[in-house]
């Protein structure tokens, strides 16, 4: 009982000490920390804004969303995390006081909610981002020059010409100098 | 019957001297404008030679003219469906670089340049880039064997000689050249016409001239591949096709076309042939070596009474029908068959014929007389010109055609050297008489007719009875003062 009981006490311990460390390093963040699996849905749009504002996609780039996510109208936010962390987004999320972003957002602010949950998002993508290596308009370039290149090659010998060849095969043979 | 009137011709080779006075007339008169500096419409040729454009009798490379497909005729570059899907890429067609880059002379230099130590020079520039260039070729480069190891040798139709026919052509003391003038052969079964995806193409009714409409004309370039002779001709600054149009302008002024009325050497006959138009497609399917005995058959007496009363019940004026009768095409090709179509083989029934040039035979000395009747068609030796060569020009392989043409032309030969030189026995004279099968009268004609005629009687050119030809489309009166000078509508596209 006694041996039972001390057991238990230590594994509780134990547990607790585990929990605690666990959860320690992200306390400082927890206590602003919004969901961001909902701050992605209101990045994507995929979630309204409560006053009615537009989702970021619209203009920025951002990435891991793939093609969807290269729109180049404001400055991609890739980098924005890493640059201001939690404090700065959460700042420049509240007055969003860019000129072409006033005239959206003046009237439609972000709650508070929204600004934790894009906080949270952006914390997050900031780990797990990859710069974008190629662009869509590279991609659309690309494949019109193979387009082209394949164009091209099938038609390469369309135009043999009679004259030419014959010309230059008498050189090659007899070394003719007509 | 189905009597239709074709205005044909005859060119006499063995008179031609290949002096291109007639590529200049028909150049001065209707090509001598930019865009259509590189064509042709009449341009002379060497034979053996490979021709203006390179190899355009080569229809493995160009894929022009008809071929059988089974019972069926066909256009060799494909028929409607193939036209439609290579319209934007036509594979078949020659490059600048076949015809000749056109090119002329900064003549101006020889009086501009500054004064010098040295001769002012006229350099050679391009007539498509105006940059100074090198001349590699031109319409007639291979003109009298000049470059004839690249062009001669390539010839499609030596190449298909054997090896000994080739060397005895070739060889030193035998070589031999003749000249050969074309011009568009206005077929029966015309190859441009049937290719032209806009239909711009016809061949005229009253004289089965073939014309290409220059408002209806897209460019397409479709004639310029199918017509297996190569002539219909691209205009880079007019974006149509152009083509010879028999002067036809002159004929219905009554005056003979440019080249014919300017021929130095006299080749040239025009007639009017009546034809069975129902027998044209069944006489484009017959096998190659048929082909020009068939064209010939088609060919109508114009004295017969029932071709007579058939060409009248027709439309055909009675006009007409004496220009016929009086025409010297018909009696090259018909009467004395000695006149040929160039190359029958690519079935559009052409309707210019050539007599085979015979050509100056090698006499073997015979204490200073020439035996040539006894000899000469049981061996090639005398020959000049293999016979298989010109029976790939003008007979589609069949050498008997160009025998019994050379049987008749040796015996008018044989006869002439008996009438006025009298050194020949009446017994070699006879033998060439029976082998040609013609007699002394027709000898004797076909002597007339190639030496002696005026131009009246080479050149019957018929009326064109145009008012009649517009009567039947339009009330004249309106044509008199509705047809301008020039494109009767704006064209769709410009350039």
């Amino acid at each position: 009982m006694e041996t039972s009981g001390w057991r238990a006490e230590f594994c509780r311990l134990t547990l607790t000490l585990a929990f605690l460390a666990l959860i320690l390093p992200g306390t400082a963040a927890m206590a602003a920390t919004g969901n961001d699996a909902r701050g992605e849905q209101l990045f994507t749009g995929s979630r309204a804004m409560t006053n009615g504002g537009s989702p970021c996609i619209a203009c920025h780039a951002l990435a891991g969303l793939g093609t969807a996510g290269r729109a180049s109208y404001g400055p991609d936010l890739s980098e924005l995390y890493a640059d201001y962390e939690a404090e700065g987004v959460a700042a420049v999320l509240e007055s969003l006081a860019f000129p072409s972003m006033e005239a959206i957002y003046a009237n439609r602010p972000l709650t508070e909610t929204e600004r934790l949950d894009l906080t949270a998002f952006f914390a997050r993508t900031a780990e797990t981002q990859t710069l974008p290596t190629t662009s869509l308009a590279g991609l659309i370039l690309l494949g019109v020059v193979i387009v082209f290149a394949l164009v091209g090659l099938s038609g390469l010998r369309r135009f043999k010409g009679a004259r030419r060849p014959l010309v230059e095969q008498a050189r090659k043979e007899r070394g003719v100098i007509q | 019957m189905d009597i239709r009137a074709q205005v044909s011709s005859v060119f006499h080779l063995d008179k031609c001297i290949g002096c291109h006075t007639c590529s200049i007339a028909c150049k001065n008169l209707w090509t001598d404008r930019r865009g259509n500096e590189y064509m042709w419409w009449n341009n002379v040729e060497t034979k053996p030679g490979t021709g203006y454009p390179t190899k355009w009798e080569d229809q493995e490379k160009y894929n022009g003219g008809w071929e059988l497909v089974g019972t069926q005729l066909r256009l060799k570059q494909g028929g409607k469906a193939g036209t439609i899907g290579k319209i934007f890429h036509n594979p078949d067609l020659p490059t600048i670089d076949d015809y000749y880059e056109p090119f002329t002379y900064k003549y101006e230099d020889l009086t501009n340049a500054p004064a010098a130590k040295d001769q002012p020079t006229a350099r050679p520039v391009s007539m498509i880039s105006g940059e100074p260039m090198k001349i590699e070729a031109g319409p007639n480069w291979d003109d009298d064997l000049s470059g004839s190891n690249v062009y001669a040798a390539n010839d499609p139709g030596v190449i298909q000689l054997t090896e000994e026919e080739q060397q005895q052509l070739f060889a030193i003391e035998k070589m031999v050249m003749f000249h050969l003038p074309r011009i568009c052969n206005h077929c029966m079964n015309a190859a441009c016409v049937a290719s032209c995806p806009s239909g711009a193409i016809y061949k005229r009714g009253e004289d089965g001239i073939v014309l290409i409409n220059q408002d209806k004309c897209r460019g397409w370039r479709m004639c310029v591949s199918a017509c297996p002779y190569k002539k219909t001709y691209y205009g880079w600054s007019s974006g149509k096709s152009e083509k010879c149009i028999l002067c036809f302008p002159r004929q219905e002024a009554g005056e003979a076309p440019a080249c014919f009325h300017s021929c130095v050497g006299r080749i040239r006959y025009l007639g009017v042939l009546l034809y069975d138009a129902d027998k044209i497609e069944a006489t484009a399917m017959k096998s190659d070596g048929e082909l020009a005995a068939a064209q010939r058959e088609m060919i109508l007496d114009p004295f017969d009474p029932q071709v007579i009363a058939a060409a009248r019940e027709g439309g055909l004026a009675d006009q007409v029908i004496e220009a016929a009768q009086n025409s010297p095409v018909y009696k090259f090709v018909k009467q004395w068959g000695i006149a040929l179509p160039l190359h029958p083989e690519f079935r559009t029934l052409p309707m210019l014929f050539y007599v085979p040039p015979l050509l100056p035979l090698l006499s073997v000395e015979n204490n200073g007389t020439q035996k040539i009747s006894d000899d000469f068609f049981t061996t090639l030796e005398q020959a000049r010109l293999p016979l298989m060569y010109l029976a790939g020009l003008f007979a589609g392989g069949n050498q008997e055609e160009i025998k019994a043409v050379y049987r008749r032309l040796i015996a008018v030969r044989i006869q002439r050297r008996a009438a006025s030189v009298g050194d020949l026995p009446e017994a070699e004279l006879q033998n060439a008489r029976e082998l040609s099968g013609l007699d002394d009268a027709a000898l004797d004609a076909i002597y007339r007719m190639t030496s002696l005629t005026r131009i009246k009687e080479r050149i019957v050119i018929p009326p064109m009875l145009r008012e009649q030809a517009i009567e039947a489309g339009m009330d004249p009166e309106e044509y008199k003062q509705g047809m301008g000078f020039g494109s009767r509508q704006a064209p769709k596209r410009r350039w």
